[in-house]
């Protein structure tokens, strides 16, 4: 039983490492070329539906199927719409098992981990590594999900399973449940559906029941998705809550079916697999097929109802549509005057998120790590849009005024990913710093200086920010190290109780208090000027009600 | 947070706000501090020496003062900054574009002439 614990255990972690490596890898994976491809080959919802079924046909496993599909979500390769159609495609898939027979997907998954191990050893390689990194993570999803499936397995063995299936009597209700529960238990749909034949050919269960516990063990198999995806959040758990209702809805429409076959005599499914094959054993495994065909066909006209239905149920969290661009798109390179405009729009936005950074800090009682990560991941993610949409921009014939705007935006990129990294790296400092009155009395007006003209020049990078503002801001710009040399020698010198670690702090703050002003003078600079002034309307308590 | 008010005999308007000057009061003093310095008072000192505290709203409050009475031909000076609060006020750069000075008479002086 131990050796059962730490098994299932074990699944659970590589599967998770499996999810991490590659979501990161496909993120890297996702360069514009890649991202064109992926999306023209599933831009149908025929296309989509066909990959989906291809690939439950060869991986067998609807579980990992999905999880890989929420990781090319994660990374921005697929759309929600093309994730349900292969969603649907993939329940499909994998009742082809009698199709495929012959091949062993733990083979292939030892081979994909080999061959994509095998290439780390290779410096040759190391261009490609986010490649065999992806490749190698899909490789650990399966892994883990079988030594998970694995350690139920033996499950489906115990005698009190069977005497649990036999518990049915003559109900069908009972033999839905009880497959559902098992199904549950053993994370295998087709370990139910194997002891529900054994049974049927016992006697103990009848072949009526031995279909209503096939549906039952289907709605069951559910289960597992919906435990493994409870830590995601919006697009991704948009899809992972598509594959578990998936089951459900087809449960609600064969079902009836099934009872109105049964009770009226009408050819329905069982009729159907009937008149397939005269292999009882085989008719149950079209069952299964048929099932999941039902629910396809059910389900197929309306994605785009379940797609807004689901992005109602679970809204993508703030940073998830913060980290996507708003003004980018595609054709609008083709424009480059205005493709110019739109970045320095993205630019704003992006610059607009670097104040919330420093919101982190002005809170210590709560755990800023997590808080840290997330928003440098949505900036991270935003700044990469726009710096692939300039590279894009980059190929388009601009005019020569047009080379002068984007070296401008491109070195206002640098520039906030610069204060992106210093800004990070400055609150962590303030979270890890100890409770010493005089190194938080620093943090906090550094926080509150900083914010204040970080605030102002997002103000005026908008297309409503006045040019009497950006003069104002080219006066605040300017060197700020002598006045961090005396701020730092007060400090050091005001408390003769300061320890090691609060001078420490109090060098760390300083220093890169300085580094994000001079980023923010360049910052300054590098505003274009303004032709006509503009009256701005917004008032100081607007910009300070984000702000304690 | 409430803002004391005192005119000199050469027509300034001295305006003390005291206590905490943060997200929480900003918006209440902002209309206050506007309402005071729009009807046609052009010379303003304000006098922070009552001042605790200032966040990053505050410090846009004061600079959003400076620039109606600049847009208006008037003119501000802020004076009694407690250690504290000059220092936000360096880190941020706004002393470079206000008129900070030490003491009341020599604000009232600065805007008066």
């Amino acid at each position: 039983m131990i050796s059962l614990i730490a098994q299932a255990i074990g699944g659970l972690g590589i599967f998770f490492a499996g999810m991490y490596l590659l979501t990161e890898n496909l993120k890297k994976l996702t360069g514009r070329r890649f991202r064109q491809a992926v999306a023209a080959w599933t831009k149908s919802l025929w296309a989509g539906i066909l990959w989906g079924l291809g690939a439950g046909a060869v991986m067998q496993s609807t579980p990992a199927i999905t999880f890989i599909v929420v990781s090319m979500l994660g990374s921005g390769l697929l759309s929600v719409e093309s994730g349900l159609a292969i969603i649907i495609g993939c329940n499909v898939g994998t009742t082809l098992i009698v199709v495929i027979a012959a091949l062993d997907i733990r083979v292939f998954i030892l081979v994909m981990l080999g061959l994509a191990g095998l290439s780390f050893a290779s410096e040759r390689l190391a261009p490609v590594r986010s490649f065999f990194l992806a490749v190698f993570g899909i490789g650990l999803v399966f892994l883990g999900l079988e030594i998970l499936q694995d350690a139920a397995a033996p499950l489906a063995a115990e005698p009190w399973m069977g005497h649990l299936m036999s518990r049915a009597g003559s109900s069908f209700v009972l033999a839905f449940l009880i497959g559902a529960v098992l199904s549950v238990v053993t994370q295998s749909t087709n370990s139910v559906a194997l002891l529900a034949i054994t049974l049927a050919d016992a006697g103990v269960l009848t072949f009526d029941q031995c279909v209503m516990a096939i549906y039952g063990a289907n709605v069951g198999s559910s289960v597992l998705t919906y435990m493994l995806s409870t830590g995601l959040r919006g697009r991704q758990r948009q899809v992972a809550m598509y594959q578990v209702s998936f089951n459900f809805v087809a449960a609600l429409v064969m079902v009836p079916l099934f009872y109105l076959e049964v009770l009226s005599g009408i050819p329905l499914a069982v009729a159907l697999v009937k008149s397939l094959t005269g292999d009882p054993t085989l008719q149950l495994a079209y069952i299964h097929v048929v099932f999941n065909i039902g629910g396809a066909i059910v389900l197929t006209p309306f994605v785009g109802l379940a797609g807004r239905i689901l992005a109602r149920r679970y809204p993508p969290p703030p940073e998830e549509s913060e980290a996507r661009p708003q003004y980018l798109y595609d054709q609008a390179v083709m424009e480059p005057e205005t493709a110019l405009d739109l970045v320095e729009l993205e630019q704003r936005r992006l610059a607009g998120y670097l104040p919330r950074l420093l919101d982190i800090a002005r809170d210590p009682s709560k755990p800023a790590g997590s808080a840290i990560a997330s928003r440098q991941q949505t900036i991270a993610a935003l700044e990469a849009a726009i710096d692939e949409f300039l590279d894009r921009l980059g190929e388009v014939p601009i005019s020569h005024a047009g080379y002068e705007r984007l070296n401008q935006v491109l070195a206002v990129s640098r520039i906030l990913d610069g204060l992106a990294e210093t800004l990070g790296e400055l609150v962590r400092a303030a979270a890890e710093a100890g409770p010493s009155p005089a190194t938080r009395r620093l943090i906090d007006n550094v926080v509150e200086g900083l914010d204040a003209v970080l605030t102002t020049v997002v103000e005026a990078m908008g297309p409503d920010g006045s040019g009497e503002d950006r003069i104002l801001l080219r006066g605040i710009s300017g060197d700020r190290s002598a006045l961090m040399r005396r701020l730092r020698e007060e400090y050091l010198a005001s408390d003769a109780s300061l320890g090691a670690a609060d001078k420490m702090t109090i060098l760390t703050v300083t220093n890169l208090t300085e580094r994000a002003s001079w980023l923010i003078s360049r910052l300054i600079d590098a505003l274009p000027p303004v032709t006509a002034a503009t009256p701005r309307s917004e008032t100081a308590a607007e910009a300070g009600a984000r702000s304690p | 947070m409430k803002i004391k008010q005192e005119t000199t005999g050469a027509n300034v308007l001295v305006l003390i706000p005291e206590g905490r000057l943060d997200s929480n009061t900003v918006a209440e003093a902002e209309s206050d501090l506007l309402a005071r310095i729009e009807p046609g008072d052009r010379r303003v000192v304000l006098d922070l020496a009552g001042l605790d505290y200032i966040s990053s709203a505050g410090l846009r409050l004061v600079l959003l003062a400076a620039k109606r009475l600049k847009q208006a031909g008037g003119r501000l000076a802020l004076c009694g900054l407690r250690p504290q609060i000059r220092e936000v006020f360096e880190i941020s750069g706004f002393v470079s574009i206000l008129t900070v000075v030490g003491s009341r008479q020599e604000a009232e002086a600065v805007v008066a002439g």
